[in-house]
């Protein structure tokens, strides 16, 4: 089933001197239960790809469907609601409100989809059990590691059920042993639980579990790799 | 994290930088202060000034014959047999009634001589009417007794007079022919007006109409209400009681000048408070806008999972509300704990008092704070508080989540 | 011994002339005033900023009714001044108007000297406003005086506290009067000097009234002409006599 699809994307820079053509004739699609990875050098146009793709930005020219409708037709607020209700994302850092603990992070976006309070809290307790990190459920982000915070961004990530979770460079700021679990993680939670991960990176130890790989340079596909 | 999301959020961002949140609301603290002090202090001076006319002798209502406000003369005078005051002390909400004989008259001593108005007064009543009897310093108020006379003691120094000495009167009758006799000073008063002090004598009713000719007529009915506020109502009343012979006139209308003064310092206590709100608004606006620039990746973060504009927009501005509510109920409570024992004791301004004293409102003012004013500022101070968030509140749903997130 | 003498002169004075007080002060008042009067009187008025003399023509009736007329410097000259009683009017040459002096203007000076309009004005009845004492006998300026204590009646509207009258014996004229408040301060003293004939009548023509409380502060006036008793047409002392230029 299709979740997202480019139609000839172009992304093109206008705010600096000179225009920065980040993206070229982008095609592609995701289906559920991929767990496909877009790698490519730095600059190579990831982050932009997947800020289009996760409704966060505007490409300059082509389509995106999410779930078959056009992305392009709809208003601030419906965009706002598509994020909420069907996306998950995990930045590189950062990903957390400094001042809610763990637990109350992950309800955040729950608060957000007006469930009742015992619902959110028996799947925030699940999300942060999937990811072993129960523990750390009312501690701030600045009492956590690195990678304890980046779990409980991906446990955020995928409470809500969403279709698809978008991670740019989620290990990049994490030692390999490190990445390497949360990783371990994540593919566990796409294969038991079939939730659909869209990963930028350039780290191998991504690209390597990657089941759909698409190599990226200079803003346009150079391959794409189906394990 | 439960009831309210918005207000929760909001409560912990202003936690999270407490210096910063304490700035505004000390700034806030000391706005409302500032502005329930200023108010208090000249709604207590002119409120004082009032009062202290009233008590001068303005009483809160004055009956003349027609045409004496324009013209002076002794020989507008009101016929003693017309019984005025008894029916005027009938009408209910009158408190007391004094008639006042009322000349421009001539004092001379030995040594100087002064223009000044007489009052000739029964003392008895001019006691519940007027407070000069309470202001006696030297000596003792009127008793009835023959030629005394009361006189301030910047017109006694002048006159190089004292207790005891005499002093002579010199006056027109009605007819215009000039009168002199002789009183001797019974009694010395220090009010808190330099000019009063210089410029009124009082002496018996009798000891003047005797000298002036006059009966039992005299020139005004100074009268006293239980209320202040009644007198409005109280004038019309009397007015068409006693016809159209008589001009009645409320403490507003005789002291027209001090009443636009008030007026006139209320208006300027907007502009104060206006130029405090301004000030405030901007303070508001700077560190507000600090702290979206400070949070742009969090919103951003906030945005991109699904944390609408108008929520954001909300957040901030809830921010600003509650720290400005805060303020303001702090404020209130310090300048309350300031101000209520101040209405008590009066704050002693002596070491600048001759010029108070000159203003006719006296060295020691006790603040009167209106109700319009805390209420306004209970309305207002809040709101100055979330217009000042307005524009960094913005400023922040202006940012794209792309560019908010990709800002290191 | 010069004592005892002096004494038994002063009884004998007393006792064979068999005035009192009363008499000595009327005969004095009246000596200098008259029932009526008319002459030339110039008033010099000398405070230490300026000295100034005033020429005057005047009219008197007793102490009812009076016309001043000045006569010179030129500034002044035709203003006029008419009591009638208690009440006081101005006549102003250069303007042509007539001001009635207001009760609050009776006690400013009369044209810059050290008398008030009410000076003027007054009726000083001395008899009737004052106790009158023989004290003693007293030489003043070589001039042997009585000495006359006058206090005022306790209602009396009359502004001091005490009045010290100096009478000559010989010619029972007034030489010194001094005028004190109520606490016996000395405010103002009058001397009557340089006795003249005037229509065969013996009077001080200088009269200098001496400020006590403002030093160098003296008016004196010079009689320079008098007639007393004489006929004076009541016309004289008319709105229309006191509006017509000269
Ligand atoms: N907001 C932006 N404004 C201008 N140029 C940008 C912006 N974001 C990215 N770019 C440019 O677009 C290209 C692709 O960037 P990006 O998508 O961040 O690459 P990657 O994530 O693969 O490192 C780069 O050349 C980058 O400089
Ligand atoms: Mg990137």
């Amino acid at each position: 089933m299709e979740i997202i699809r480019s139609e000839n994307l172009d992304k093109i820079y206008k705010d600096n001197w000179v225009p920065v053509q980040a993206l070229k004739n982008i095609n592609l699609t995701v289906k559920k239960g991929d767990y496909m990875v877009i790698a490519g050098p730095s600059g190579s146009g990831k982050t932009t790809l997947l800020n289009l793709l996760g409704a966060l930005d505007k490409p300059t020219s082509g389509k995106i469907f999410f779930e078959g409708a056009d992305i392009s037709k709809k208003t601030v607020k419906e965009l706002s609601g598509l994020r909420l209700n069907k996306l998950g994302f995990i930045f590189q850092a950062y990903n957390l409100i400094p001042v809610l603990s763990a637990i109350e992070n992950i309800e955040f976006s729950l608060m957000l989809l007006g469930k009742p309070e015992a619902l959110r809290r028996k799947l925030s307790l699940n999300a942060l059990r999937d990811l072993g990190i129960e523990e750390l459920a009312n501690k701030r982000p600045n009492e956590m590691s690195g990678g304890q915070q980046q779990r409980v961004a991906v446990a955020r990530a995928i409470v809500n059920d969403p279709s698809v979770v978008l991670a740019d460079e989620p290990t990049a700021n994490l030692d390999t042993a490190t990445g390497s679990n949360l990783l371990d993680l994540m593919d566990e939670m796409n294969r038991s639980k079939n939730i659909t991960f869209l990963f930028s990176s350039h780290d191998p130890q991504v690209i390597e579990r990657a089941r759909i790989l698409i190599r990226l340079r200079d803003g346009q596909i150079e391959s794409v790799q189906t394990k | 994290m439960t009831k309210n999301l918005l207000i929760n959020l909001a409560w912990r961002n202003i936690w999270r930088n407490k210096r910063r949140s304490a700035v505004v609301l000390s700034s806030i603290i000391v706005g409302v202060a500032a502005t329930i002090s200023m108010d208090g202090l000249t709604n207590g001076m002119t409120y004082q000034m009032l009062f202290n006319q009233i008590n001068l002798g303005t009483s809160h209502i004055q009956i003349h014959k027609t045409g004496y406000t324009d013209n002076r003369l002794v020989k507008n005078f009101i016929q003693g047999e017309l019984q005025l005051k008894a029916d005027i002390l009938r009408l209910p909400g009158v408190k007391a009634v004094s008639e006042r004989v009322v000349t421009f008259g001539l004092v001379s001593s030995a040594e100087s001589s002064a223009g000044i108005y007489v009052y000739g007064v029964d003392h008895k009543a001019e006691k519940r009417v007027s407070a000069i009897s309470g202001l006696i310093k030297e000596g003792n108020y009127l008793s009835g007794a023959e030629r005394e006379v009361v006189v301030g003691y910047e017109l006694a120094n002048k006159l190089n007079a004292g207790l005891g000495n005499k002093i002579i009167l010199m006056a027109n009758d009605p007819s215009g022919k000039i009168h002199s006799d002789v009183f001797r000073i019974s009694g010395l008063f220090e009010s808190f007006s330099s000019g009063f002090d210089k410029s009124y004598i009082f002496v018996n009713s009798d000891d003047l109409q005797n000298m002036l000719g006059l009966g039992n007529s005299y020139h005004e009915l100074a009268i006293i209400v239980a209320e202040p506020s009644l007198a409005e109502s109280l004038k019309s009343e009397i007015r068409s009681a006693v016809g159209s012979d008589f001009e009645v006139k409320t403490y507003r209308d005789i002291l027209p000048i001090l009443v636009m003064q008030i007026d006139l310092s209320r208006e300027s206590m907007w502009i104060v408070n206006m130029i405090i709100g301004i000030a405030l608004v901007f303070g508001i606006i700077n560190v507000m806008l600090m702290t979206v620039i400070e949070r742009i990746r969090e919103f951003g973060v906030l945005m991109a999972i699904g944390f609408s504009t108008g929520k954001l927009f909300s957040l901030i501005l809830l921010e600003a509300l509650i720290i400005g509510l805060s303020g303001t109920i702090i404020g209130l409570v310090i300048t309350g704990l300031i101000h209520i024992p101040f209405s008590y004791t009066g704050i002693d301004f002596s070491w600048f008092s001759e010029g108070l004293v000159s203003l006719g409102v006296g060295a020691v003012i006790y603040p009167v704070v209106s109700y319009q004013t805390v209420l306004l500022t209970i309305i207002m101070t809040p709101m100055i508080a979330v217009a000042g968030a307005i524009y960094p509140a913005i400023k922040a749903i202006r940012l794209q989540p792309v560019a908010a997130i990709r800002h290191y | 011994m010069i004592l005892k003498l002096s004494f038994i002169i002063f009884f004998l004075n007393a006792s064979s002339l068999a005035q009192t007080a009363e008499e000595i002060i009327t005969k004095a008042e009246n000596a200098i005033k008259g029932k009526t009067a008319k002459g030339f009187v110039s008033m010099t008025v000398k405070t230490p900023d300026y000295e100034r003399t005033l020429k005057m023509e005047n009219w008197w009736i007793g102490n009812e009714k009076a016309l001043i007329v000045i006569k010179s410097p030129k500034k002044e000259a035709g203003n006029k001044t008419l009591k009638i009683g208690n009440e006081m009017w101005n006549y102003l040459r250069n303007t042509g108007t007539t001001i009635k002096i207001p009760p609050s203007m009776m006690l400013q000076s009369w044209n810059g000297s050290d008398f008030t309009n009410d000076d003027l004005v007054r009726e000083s009845n001395l008899n009737e406003d004052y106790f009158i004492r023989l004290i003693g006998s007293e030489a003043v300026e070589g001039n042997n005086c009585w000495k006359i204590e006058l206090t005022p009646k306790p209602d009396a509207p009359v502004v001091w506290g005490k009045l010290e009258y100096w009478v000559s014996k010989q010619e029972i004229l007034p030489v010194r009067v001094n005028y004190y408040d109520e606490n016996s301060k000395l405010v103002r003293h009058m001397l009557f000097s340089e006795n003249k004939k005037f229509s065969g009548r013996i009077i001080p023509s200088r009269w200098m009234m001496i400020n006590d409380l403002k030093k160098d502060h003296i008016t004196s006036f010079i009689l320079e002409d008098m007639a007393f008793d004489v006929v004076i047409s009541d016309n004289i002392f008319s709105f229309r006599e006191l509006e017509r230029g000269d």
